[in-house]
């Protein structure tokens, strides 16, 4: 009984240590994982971005381009939330975002009486990583097959 | 000792045996570099980039230095942070047949004007649009930068790391050169 609980508990140990050391390193996530990218659209014409950072990471606000691609529509306005301070040795103080960050875009018809049934929306970003690691800028293409316009 | 606690001194040594066994193993399998595919590796090493006179070349261009191959951009801070101290090393251990080479995913114009402005004294290609996954298959797992492969002359590889690479990392690669 004595050298079967022995056993139970260093196969415990040595299955949980290793582990426990590999995931306390792996809590830098690759480019793909370290943030997620909801978008609803609101009321036809407002696009609502929601950004999940990962708790390691940062987006360079800067960084951030949106793109419509569809001739008929346009950005006419993006609202950031308040930023963060970023003291950068190279690019002095940057303002930054970490956490939850919602960006609305207002977008506009340039046709008047124009619909349009679809819409796509190409969003950029770039970001970092506390531990010194950066991210290729990123793009994102955000498609609705429903898109009613203004209502 | 009676018996009893001869069992227990037994038992507590054997249990922190195995947690010291188990958190060594666990640091070892940690740092151990991802497995790499050869094939793919020494093809990696044959990629083609642009050098900033428009002339093609490759990794394996400077076969029989030892290299330091940095993958880097202007738009990333912590790339920007360790040029200055490969330009110095550069300096320093050019005698020692040891090469810089700086590969950078970014635009040309951009680089050109860095590349004058730091005078930077090693080769410095132009990452075209695979330069990220030639990365990876050096082992750039993060798919981020900056990331560092050192080289053999023979074009094995020695070691890699992400992020700013430390001085003494850079130092204790060419101590090894005899």
């Amino acid at each position: 009984m004595f050298v079967l609980n022995r056993c139970i508990v260093a196969l415990l140990v040595f299955c949980c240590f290793p582990q426990f050391v590999v995931s306390s390193r792996a809590e830098t996530p690759g480019a793909s994982d370290f943030y997620r990218l909801s978008a609803t659209l609101v009321k036809g014409n407002k696009l609502v971005l929601a950004y999940d950072i990962h708790p390691c990471c940062y987006l360079y606000k800067r960084s951030f381009s949106f793109q419509v691609l569809d001739s008929d529509v346009i950005v006419s306005q993006v609202s950031f939330p308040e930023s963060l301070r970023h003291n950068d040795e190279f690019f002095g103080e940057v303002e930054i975002y970490r956490g939850e960050v919602l960006i609305t875009l207002d977008l506009n018809f340039t046709r008047v009486g124009r619909r349009s049934d679809s819409l796509s929306v190409t969003a950029w970003h770039q970001g970092c990583s506390d531990e010194g690691i950066c991210f290729l800028p990123d793009r994102n293409v955000l498609s609705f097959t429903t898109f009613p316009g203004p209502q | 000792m009676n018996n009893g606690g001869l069992k227990i001194v037994t038992r507590r040594l054997f249990v922190t045996c195995v947690v010291i066994a188990s958190v060594v193993a666990g640091i070892l399998l940690s740092n151990s570099r991802p497995e790499l595919d050869e094939r793919a590796f020494r093809g990696a090493q044959r990629a083609q980039f642009k050098d900033l006179s428009g002339n093609w070349q490759q990794i394996s261009s400077w076969e029989g230095s030892y290299r330091i191959v940095n993958f880097w951009a202007t738009w990333c801070p912590p790339c920007l942070e360790e040029i200055p101290l490969f330009v110095r090393l550069q300096d320093e251990f050019g005698d020692r047949n040891v090469t810089f080479i700086g590969i950078a995913l970014d635009d040309v114009d951009r680089v050109r004007e860095f590349v004058g402005d730091n005078e930077i004294n090693y080769p410095i290609l132009i990452g075209s649009g695979d330069a990220l996954r030639i990365s990876e298959i050096l082992g750039n797992q993060r798919s981020g930068l900056p990331f560092t492969v050192f080289l053999s002359p023979s074009g094995d590889l020695v070691d890699i790391h992400s992020g700013a690479v430390p001085e003494s990392k850079i130092r204790q690669f060419v101590d090894k050169i005899r």
